[in-house]
């Protein structure tokens, strides 16, 4: 009887094992997406990955659309389970985190041999960039510039947009219109976000920590006078959205309801108002974000990362490449309204090419824009720097004071990693 | 021969007990043990745990000092659940003694209040997300039809701005209470109710012919006799409010200006954002030492005064 089970078990095992056999004669690749709605998914299944496929007979491109909300869970469990996929899309602030953790690949390599490198938006590279080593290609871009009215800009008395901090305030101020505590028409449309606040510090000539990642630079006085500025325009010059205009926590943007002058806001600004007024679309203009010491775009880029974990990397590779040929590029990113992050991508994109609007996106990015400084423990600093920002807007602490509190945080934060790697 | 029947008899309940016993440890007490020791670990979940000793609490300790964020979360939670727990208990009591009046259709009003109970807690946060919105929500509405209503009727301009709720840091946590008392009302309602329904009702009936008030009634025979409910109440109250995070999660993700974090989405925030294990570990044996602390001072005074009438 035991001999039988034995014998069963055996040949059962050795089936399984065959049927594996079997399966690994076809090369499989795991493909991630983040950035997508159901155009995206038909261009990618329906065309891009069949001619893929079609070009690498015996390999299948298995891709998965992974939502934001799960994508850091996701990734996470995947390679602490040694399942990570061969390529996935990240976000523009993650390269520090991933290239610390080992979770991508450094493409240095391959960069060699491929060539296309100076076609990409400087500001969208170095998305990709951490300690000099490349580790993803950019997919998609979204550069954030002024948006304004021009109708009521030229109403309130100027014929130009404003170049300068002290422009925006008087121009926000002379179209801001309210009755009693209620905003009818807000200035300047401007969250409390840290985005915001990077943007104001950028242009002051300030930075959130050393160019070593060692020192948080928060309690320096540019960033204490962008700090200022930016509560100025909230709790001074009363020229931000309030309760019951749409966006402030609703879901129709201020700007494209007509409740906004000017926004500090990328290309889906435009989207906006395409969907929501589109007889609004001859009035809105852009220009750069006003300066102070100087001009700097900020650039968001999602990019395409490879996991060190792949026991396919030169397809992987090869994939990646074939999804940045600027065809494809094109399509990708007119599927979502970015703008794409390589030159010839945006010549062959139509989309692009008939909005003059998108084209000046481009010119700002190529000439001021900046992308987010590259250190593993981004998410905490962001998330800090958001609380420091309330608290100085929400009037809990003075700009100076939030800055310094989250100051002497960051550098505790900093050190913390710096005496480890010391250590080592 | 007794003894060893016996012996029998235990082996067989153990062997019963097996599979309970099993998945108790496999998914309750390793996990807890393994948090435990992470607590004194930095651990990222891609790299192996790195033994750092008491570092962990002793960060949160600094913290607590410098009224940081977790010190904020502390004392959210604690808002949070005082802000919940007297209010929804009081109302619950209420809602029973009107249900168990003897109302027509008792079941009706028993299945209504019960119903958010069972419905998925961030179904229910995305639908309070649209009563608070700023722009389009219920409460703005009635809010400025109120308003508009004074107005006409006083003469005088009265206007009440609409709010932000959420998006407001000194609105946004009684917003998060306000929901949670009318979601968990239907529990406690039906935990008095059933409470109410166990109290003989010759002892009624014996104080009505004493003349007793209705109030002498509620004092003297209603409430001591609900003690075991309010107990019960109580604790699971305490111990749910500590562990507040789902509506957090959905709604506002801790603020605005952290004013609605607690202390499970810092430990939420900690392991899965911020990739700190441990940190997020050592938070949580914080958390489980609150609820002990908590639950022991509960029993203690809730233990003796039983009241028993025959």
């Amino acid at each position: 009887m035991r001999r039988w089970l034995c014998l069963l078990l055996a040949a059962a095992l050795a089936a399984g094992l065959s049927g594996c056999g079997h399966r690994s004669s076809r090369v499989e690749v795991e493909f991630w997406l983040a950035d997508f709605n159901q155009q995206t998914r038909d261009l990618i299944d329906k065309q891009l990955i069949p001619r893929f496929e079609a070009a690498h007979p015996g390999v299948k491109v298995n891709t998965q659309y992974i939502s934001w909300t799960h994508l850091d869970e996701k990734l996470t469990i995947s390679f602490a389970g040694g399942v990570a996929p061969d390529v996935f899309q990240v976000g523009a602030e993650y390269v520090g985190g991933l290239a610390y953790r080992g979770m991508a690949q450094s493409l240095d390599q391959y960069l060699h041999r491929w060539g296309a490198k100076d076609d990409f938006f400087p500001a969208s590279w170095d998305t990709c960039v951490y300690q000099d080593h490349v580790y993803g290609l950019p997919y998609l871009s979204a550069p954030r510039v002024l948006l304004y009215r021009k109708d009521l800009l030229r109403a309130a008395g100027f014929d130009r947009p404003p170049e300068t901090w002290e422009e925006l305030a008087a121009a926000a101020q002379r179209m801001t219109v309210r009755d009693g505590p209620v905003t009818e028409m807000a200035g300047m449309n401007l969250p409390v976000s840290w985005q915001i606040f990077v943007e104001f510090l950028w242009e002051n000539g300030g930075q959130i920590f050393s160019q070593d990642g060692r020192r948080s630079q928060l309690n320096r006085p540019e960033a204490v006078e962008a700090l200022q500025f930016y509560v100025d325009l909230y709790n001074k010059y009363r020229v931000c959205p309030t309760a019951g205009m749409p966006q402030v926590g609703g879901s129709v943007p201020v700007f494209a309801s007509k409740k906004a002058a000017m926004e500090i806001m990328n290309q889906f600004g435009i989207y906006n108002v395409n969907k929501y007024a589109p007889e609004l679309l001859p009035l809105v203009a852009i220009a750069p974000t006003p300066k102070r010491k100087q001009r700097v775009i900020s650039v968001y880029t999602d990019w395409l990362a490879m996991s060190p974990q792949s026991k396919h990397k030169d397809l992987s590779w090869e994939l990646m490449t074939f999804l940045m040929e600027p065809d494809n590029l094109a399509a990708y990113n007119a599927t979502l309204f970015f703008i794409p992050p390589r030159r010839s991508a945006v010549k062959a994109a139509k989309f692009m090419q008939r909005n003059p609007q998108l084209q000046e996106f481009v010119n700002l990015m190529e000439r001021y824009g900046r992308s987010l400084p590259a250190i593993p423990e981004w998410f905490e600093i962001r998330t800090g720097l958001q609380s420091a920002i309330s608290a100085a807007i929400y009037g809990t602490k003075t700009p100076a004071q939030a800055l310094e509190d989250y100051s002497r945080e960051l550098d505790a934060l900093l050190a913390e990693r710096t005496q480890q790697t010391d250590g080592k | 021969m007794a003894s060893s029947a016996a012996t029998r008899e235990e082996r067989t309940a153990y062997l019963f007990l097996a599979p309970g016993l099993a998945l108790f440890a496999l998914f309750v007490l390793i996990p807890v043990g393994a948090a435990f020791y992470l607590s004194f670990c930095r651990y990222d979940i891609i790299h192996s745990p790195n033994w750092i000793g008491l570092a962990n609490y002793q960060r949160i300790g600094r913290d607590i000092a410098s009224h940081g964020v977790f010190f904020l979360s502390l004392r959210n939670t604690a808002q949070y659940a005082i802000g919940t727990i007297p209010v929804g208990m009081a109302l619950a009591l209420g809602l029973a003694l009107l249900v168990n009046a003897g109302l027509r259709g008792v079941s009706i009003y028993r299945t209504t209040y019960y119903l958010p109970v069972v419905t998925s807690l961030v179904a229910i946060s995305m639908v309070w997300m649209w009563i608070y919105d700023p722009t389009y929500g219920l409460l703005n509405y009635a809010l400025a039809l109120v308003s508009r209503a004074a107005s006409a009727a006083t003469g005088h301009r009265l206007l009440i701005s609409p709010q932000t709720w959420l998006a407001n840091p000194t609105q946004a946590m009684p917003a998060i209470i306000a929901m949670s008392i009318w979601r968990g009302l239907g529990y406690n309602m039906v935990i008095y109710l059933a409470g109410l329904q166990g109290i003989p009702e010759h002892l009624h009936e014996a104080a009505l012919i004493d003349g007793a008030t209705r109030w002498q009634q509620f004092r003297a025979i209603t409430w001591p006799l609900l003690k075991p409910a309010t107990a019960f109440i109580f604790v699971i109250s305490v111990i749910g409010a500590s562990q507040v995070f789902a509506q957090v999660y959905v709604m506002t993700n801790g603020g605005p200006n952290n004013a609605t974090t607690t202390i499970v989405h810092q430990i939420f925030q900690n392991a899965f954002s911020f990739m700190k294990m441990g940190y997020a570990s050592a938070m949580a044996f914080v958390l489980f030492a609150i609820i002990f602390v908590l639950s022991l001072i509960n029993l203690r005074l809730m233990r003796g005064g039983e009241v028993e009438y025959v």
